[in-house]
């Protein structure tokens, strides 16, 4: 499954709607697909908030694979250098009143997914994801 | 999302329906901080309706809990899904929240 949008944050839901989609074809399981939609809100908040720095648009590729192994998510954009799992991990030991705001996004993508990787190809970030199919990803 | 409100002994129950992510976590933000700056001290917020929460959502449930300390009050979480259990338990939430698995419970002592 691929789809492409433009760099603007009320496309994260047509990207959901379309995994959703998806994921319903494939009797993917609740729990598997809001993980998944969980990947897309924080990766493509953080493409879209950080990755450009003029006012065009820009256009953000996501691919989809299923295999007898797994999910394999990819999601190529055109914006300037940079890898999310650079982020160092929030302290999650903090009390409320301790804890800065941000961190958190990476963190949840990097424990809901099995790997995760950033490479740079010429102009583009890639990040791939994976997640292996357990028998409870199946509905 | 769906955000409604309700009473119940002085317990100020938000019930929201949809996703808590970067899109609808301000509107949410907006209706709790009102509720609190209209007095609520006690506040119950049921996710039986929500699919999943990203960390915009956290971040907002977080403000949400340090205003309403602040002021001291008390903020509970009711009838997360398994998906948002998880992701509680990946931030830490869930122990620096107080989280319960039924609205009943969540109002019991409160």
């Amino acid at each position: 499954m691929e789809v492409r949008v433009s760099n603007r944050l009320d496309e994260i839901d047509r990207v959901n709607a379309a995994f959703n989609e998806f994921a319903e074809r494939h009797a993917l399981s609740s729990k598997l697909r809001r993980k998944i939609n969980l990947v897309f809100d924080e990766l493509l908040n953080n493409i879209i908030t950080y990755a450009y720095e003029d006012e065009h648009e820009h256009l953000i590729d996501v691919d989809i694979r299923l295999s007898r192994a797994g999910l394999t998510v990819t999601i190529t954009d055109d914006g300037r250098p940079f890898n999310p799992f650079e982020t160092p991990a929030p302290d999650t030991a903090l009390s409320v009143e301790d804890r800065p705001m941000g961190g958190l996004g990476v963190h949840l993508v990097r424990n809901v997914m099995d790997r995760v990787a950033y490479e740079r190809d010429g102009e583009k970030n890639m990040v791939r994801l994976e997640k292996e199919i357990e028998s409870s990803h199946r509905a | 999302m769906n955000i409604s409100t309700t009473t119940i002994e002085s317990v100020s129950v938000v019930r929201l329906e949809g996703n808590l992510d970067t899109n609808t976590s301000s509107d949410a933000q907006e209706s709790l901080n009102q509720l609190i700056d209209g007095g609520a001290s006690k506040v119950l917020v049921n996710f039986a309706a929500v699919d999943f929460v990203s960390s915009a959502g956290l971040r907002i449930l977080l403000a949400t809990a340090k205003k309403l300390s602040g002021a001291g009050g008390n903020l509970r979480i009711s009838n997360l899904n398994e998906t948002v259990t998880e992701v509680f338990e990946i931030s830490g939430f869930s122990t620096i929240l107080d989280v319960f698995a039924s609205e009943e419970e969540a109002l019991q002592g409160f």
